[in-house]
């Protein structure tokens, strides 16, 4: 299993060889690396993760602050140099606490508990169930290509089967909790593991050209390398 | 490019041992992470002067703490934990006239490891160049 990550840490030489750990396990993508808990805060109301590494001690606002103002808790790895908020962080569900320097054995053995934290927790949601001529049919959000919006309808397209339902984008945007799905125009959100290329300002998807909006490139191309 | 390779001799002035351990014998993470700790103690350093002749016993307590971990990227584990025992002095102290010996000691240790670790980038690039 593959996660995405941000780096939170104000010494550039400990983000660095954190950075370095994160290449060489292979599992962990950077997604970026940040100096104060307001950037971060700023970069992920657009970019969810499924990690952060968090300095405590940063100018501004403390690594703990910047876990009290985040709606959606990813899971976090506590980076400091003082063992002693070894009890906050235990408060805050953390998942490790790495003293740093840190070694790369110490880091994997972090990233095991990491695996381990996800394979106990409850599966997270990975269908949705729509309503279709009447009936609720479940759609497995791995099944679907992409959802298209059709005015106050919406088309689920399946490599077998399209459905259309009554809803709009803006609300599958924020139903759907599922870091795979992106929206890439006003009127489309798609599955970024069906993703065939790419070009200028066009996705195909199962031979379907998709068209992406300037203003959600940058953030697609951020996610399509989050999964390569 | 990565240079792996356990040819390279640290100084006898920093732990190898622990060097090993935290970049596994990567030399271009190692160049690269020295680089970034001697930019960064140099930075501060020269805030620490400034908040201690501004009298800044919080500031420099929250310095120190920043700065500690440097010393342990950069081989010198020992003085790290000297860096923490005088951050912990700081925060027990009432002002920086309590600190003001100790202070000028620390700095003294710093400033000398940081010429091993210059010294050690050199031999470090000159190495990688000679096998890239």
């Amino acid at each position: 299993m593959k996660f995405t990550s941000i780096i939170v840490e104000d010494l550039n030489s400990a983000a660095v060889l954190l950075q370095r750990h994160c290449e060489r396990s292979g599992i962990i993508d950077v997604l970026g690396h940040f100096t104060s808990a307001e950037e971060a805060l700023h970069f992920l109301m657009a970019n969810p993760v499924d990690l952060i590494f968090l300095d405590v001690e940063m100018p501004g606002k403390s690594g703990f602050e910047f876990l009290d103002l985040l709606k959606q808790k990813p899971m976090v790895i506590l980076t400091t140099s003082r063992t002693e908020y070894a009890f906050n962080a235990f408060e805050y569900h953390v998942t490790d606490f790495l003293h740093k320097p840190f070694t790369y054995q110490r880091f994997l053995d972090s990233i095991k508990k990491l695996d381990r934290k996800v394979q106990e927790s409850p599966s997270p949601e990975s269908f949705i169930f729509i309503k279709v001529n009447g009936k609720l049919i479940r759609i497995n959000y791995a099944d679907i290509l992409y959802i298209e919006s059709l005015g106050d309808y919406v088309k689920f397209v399946t490599p077998q089967k399209k459905y259309i339902t009554h809803n709009t984008i803006k609300n599958l945007e924020a139903t759907i909790h599922s870091s795979d799905f992106v929206k890439v125009h006003r009127s489309f959100i798609v599955n970024l593991h069906a993703v065939e290329d790419l070009q200028d300002n066009n996705l195909l998807v199962s031979g379907n050209l998709i068209p992406v909006s300037k203003a959600n490139k940058t953030k697609l191309v951020q996610k399509l390398k989050a999964v390569s | 490019m990565q240079v792996k390779t356990l040819d390279f001799v640290y100084s006898g002035k920093l732990d190898s041992g622990y060097l090993f351990e935290l970049y596994q014998g990567d030399l271009y993470t190692t160049l690269e992470v020295f680089e970034s700790s001697i930019l960064e103690l140099t930075n501060e350093l020269q805030l620490a002067e400034e908040l201690f002749s501004k009298r800044d016993l919080i500031g420099l307590q929250f310095l120190y703490h920043k700065l500690s971990p440097l010393l342990g990227y950069t081989g010198l584990p020992k003085l790290q934990k000297q860096v923490q025992q005088f951050e912990e002095f700081c925060k027990k102290s009432q002002s920086t006239a309590d600190v003001s010996s100790q202070f000028v000691y620390i700095n003294i240790l710093i400033g000398e490891a940081m010429v091993v670790v210059r010294q050690e980038l050199i031999r470090l690039k000159k190495f990688i160049n000679k096998r890239a």
